[in-house]
């Protein structure tokens, strides 16, 4: 088990530095200078030349890019051109905990909703609650996130009135013990918005699951047994049928960044996603690399936990 | 056998599975009775509704299916004690509320299922798995439970029972896996076992052994089995009585000896004959002709009519019932005293 997830980090490390090597020439890549982009039309061109400098953009490629590698090594990452010379950590320091909040809060609603739903509908195959089911699933599946978000704004915001369009929370205030309930009325469209794309894939895959499941000789001989309903379901049949859904959650706490990047824009978050989008716009080359950067790291992460969860529910699983 | 104690007495069972294609009769009343400490034989082809006998007793029908007629009488004054029934005689397993059929199952019949590879969860431990039936039914404390389940292992001679305790389903042989079944079937001394092709995944090898295995056993916890195959070998080995079963009805039943030796009704005959044996001199391999029939538009009266050498008009229109044609063996056909005289012409021959 150590021994797996050392190999799994090391293999970890190579990738950060191919994702790292790639996203840099990539960026570097994008039309457009960093420092006139920053100054305007109307910077002049001397201007423009001493912000090169200082950003070390007259530099040859590839010494920005073993400076850059040195800097990662480090633990550092470097100044955001846009925010210049505010570090680039501080800002994803900034940005992150609010995505995390309604990131974790949508994968919560998904969960706690889809399982039990996905559940009922298999072991009432056919039955009405089946087909809200299955109805749910097709409509989340098939909803543009965006969509559905601006949707959520205009009639239950607008229309109704029953929450703000855009949340107006005071930052960190999320992450306290009672703000962590308290601020679920300002997040809900966000977290609806993320969540249904998410309870329904979850849910379509948990009822088929677990409708094979079901099926199965050992669910007959549990019930042969004489083992009541529940027992046969809840702990015979679930966690089994739990083993494909629980890939499904962890893919989807790395969708949730994609995700980000439009729910943020429609509901004017200022979260990672957010972030991402500007400093793609403003060519905030540090920004750009260093949330990549991370995400694959999340990426690395997830899997690995994923793994670990895996050889946890399911005895056959032997990490080596 | 007509002197020994009854255990289980099915009769006119009657089971439907409401299908998107339409309804499957795949019960048409059966009736067979299985007596203390023996082994009945359920004979018949894939399809004609054996393991739906055992899973309708069982009251584990899938939800398609349902059973719409019939009694089935068990004898055991133990389960009686267990349900709480008071009644004199024997009960109706099929009137149990559906509370009391959770705790008949388990404790009064089990199963055997079929494939040892998809038998046991492959999430538990196999002695979790048996802990369970133990714990559930013989209100065990964990390490009396623990105890027993050791002591079982060791009977089905899965040694050491300590090691095989703690593996998972994959960790072991389908040989292994099946005695675990077993074991889980056996746990709560029940008095009726159904045992659904106890050993069609495995080897010939480890069929043998396991079969000796289930006899022993049999008679080490004095319990009866329902044996459920296709496989006549099988049957002629390990049976006392035998029931032949043909879409959805059982047709003869007789001590093994008799079907194998003269069979009345003529699709036993041809299941019979059916089997190569290796002293006869033959080219080809003989066979019933026709396929076995759909069971959602069965044919009208018998159902082996199509199929049959001997059918009249009579066999068209009505199901003949279940008559005792010669002592301890009854035959379900119309023209069975014409199969008794073609049987005799041959003797004579």
């Amino acid at each position: 088990m150590r021994e797996y997830i050392a190999k799994k980090l090391a293999i970890a490390v190579l990738v950060l530095i191919g994702v790292y090597t790639i996203t840099f020439f990539l960026t570097f890549m994008l039309p457009g200078d960093p420092a006139r982009v920053s100054l305007g039309q109307h910077g002049s061109e001397e201007a423009v030349e001493l912000i090169r400098q200082q950003w070390s953009l007259d530099e040859p490629r590839y010494v920005q890019y073993v400076s850059y590698l040195q800097l990662f090594i480090q633990g550092e990452m470097g100044k955001s051109f846009r925010y210049y010379p505010r570090d680039v950590i501080e800002l994803i320091r900034y940005r992150f905990p609010v995505t995390a909040y309604y990131g974790l809060w949508s994968i919560i609603f998904a969960v706690a909703v889809s399982i039990p739903l996905g559940v009922a509908a298999a072991y009432k195959q056919n039955s009405i609650i089946d087909n809200i089911a299955v109805l749910i699933s097709q409509i989340g599946v098939s909803l543009p996130n965006f969509w559905l978000g601006m949707m959520l704004i205009a009639i239950v915001a607008v229309r109704l009135g029953w929450v703000n369009p855009v949340p107006e929370v005071q930052y960190g205030y999320y992450w306290t013990p009672i703000g962590f309930f308290a601020s679920l009325k300002d997040y809900i469209l966000p977290i609806l918005t993320v969540g249904t794309g998410m309870l329904a894939s979850n849910t379509r895959l948990t009822r088929s699951s677990m409708l094979e499941i079901i099926r199965e000789d050992y669910i007959t001989l549990a019930r042969a047994k004489g083992l009541s309903e529940r027992t046969v379901v809840l702990k015979h049949a679930l966690r089994n049928a739990l083993i494909p859904v629980v890939t499904n959650v962890g893919l989807q706490f790395l969708l949730l960044v994609g995700g980000a990047v439009l729910t943020e824009t429609v509901f004017g978050i200022n979260g990672i996603g957010k972030l991402y989008i500007d400093a793609i716009n403003y060519r905030d080359y540090p920004v750009v690399i260093a949330l990549t950067l991370i995400y694959t790291g999340g990426v690395v992460l997830i899997n690995l936990i994923v793994d670990l969860l895996y050889a946890k529910i399911d005895p056959r699983v032997s990490l080596r | 056998m007509a002197d020994k104690e009854i255990l289980m007495e099915v009769k006119d069972l009657v089971t439907r599975f409401y299908t998107e294609d339409g309804v499957v009769m795949a019960l048409e009343g059966v009736n067979f009775a299985v007596y203390k400490g023996e082994t009945f034989a359920l004979v018949g082809e894939t399809g004609c509704g054996k393991s739906v006998t055992s899973l309708s007793i069982l009251r584990l029908l899938p939800v398609s299916g349902k059973t719409l007629r019939g009694e089935v009488l068990f004898h055991d004054e133990e389960s009686k004690r267990r349900l709480g029934i008071k009644k004199e005689g024997p009960f109706d397993i099929l009137k149990l509320s559906s509370k009391q059929a959770l705790r008949m199952r388990g404790f009064s019949m089990s199963l055997i299922t079929q494939d040892p590879m998809t038998s046991l969860n492959p999430v538990y431990t196999v002695g979790d798995q048996i802990l369970e039936v133990l714990q559930l039914h013989k209100k065990l404390s964990d390490k009396q439970a623990k105890k027993e389940a050791l002591r079982l292992l060791e009977d089905v001679e899965l040694t050491p029972a300590e090691d095989i305790f703690r593996k998972y389903p994959h960790q072991l042989s389908g040989g292994q896996r099946q005695r675990i079944v077993i074991v889980i079937s056996l746990a709560a001394e029940p008095a009726l076992i159904f045992a659904d092709e106890p050993t069609t995944a495995l080897d010939v090898t480890i069929q043998a052994r396991v079969l000796e295995l289930l006899r022993e056993l049999k008679e080490e916890f004095n319990t009866s089995l329902v044996l459920i195959t296709h496989n006549l070998g099988i049957v002629a080995e390990v049976s006392d009585r035998i029931g032949v079963m043909y879409a959805g009805r059982v047709v003869e039943i007789a001590d093994k000896y008799t079907i194998f030796k003269r069979p009345l009704h003529p699709y036993t005959q041809g299941l019979i004959a059916a089997v190569p044996k290796i002293t006869e001199k033959k080219d080809t391999l003989s066979f019933i002709a026709g396929t076995v029939p759909n069971l959602i538009r069965p044919p009208s009266g018998c159902r082996f009519h199509p199929r049959c050498p001997y059918a009249t008009d009579i066999c068209k229109e009505e199901i003949p019932s279940m008559e005792e044609a010669e002592p301890q063996h009854f035959v379900e056909c119309w023209n069975v005293d014409e199969v008794i005289k073609d049987l005799e012409k041959e003797e004579c021959e």
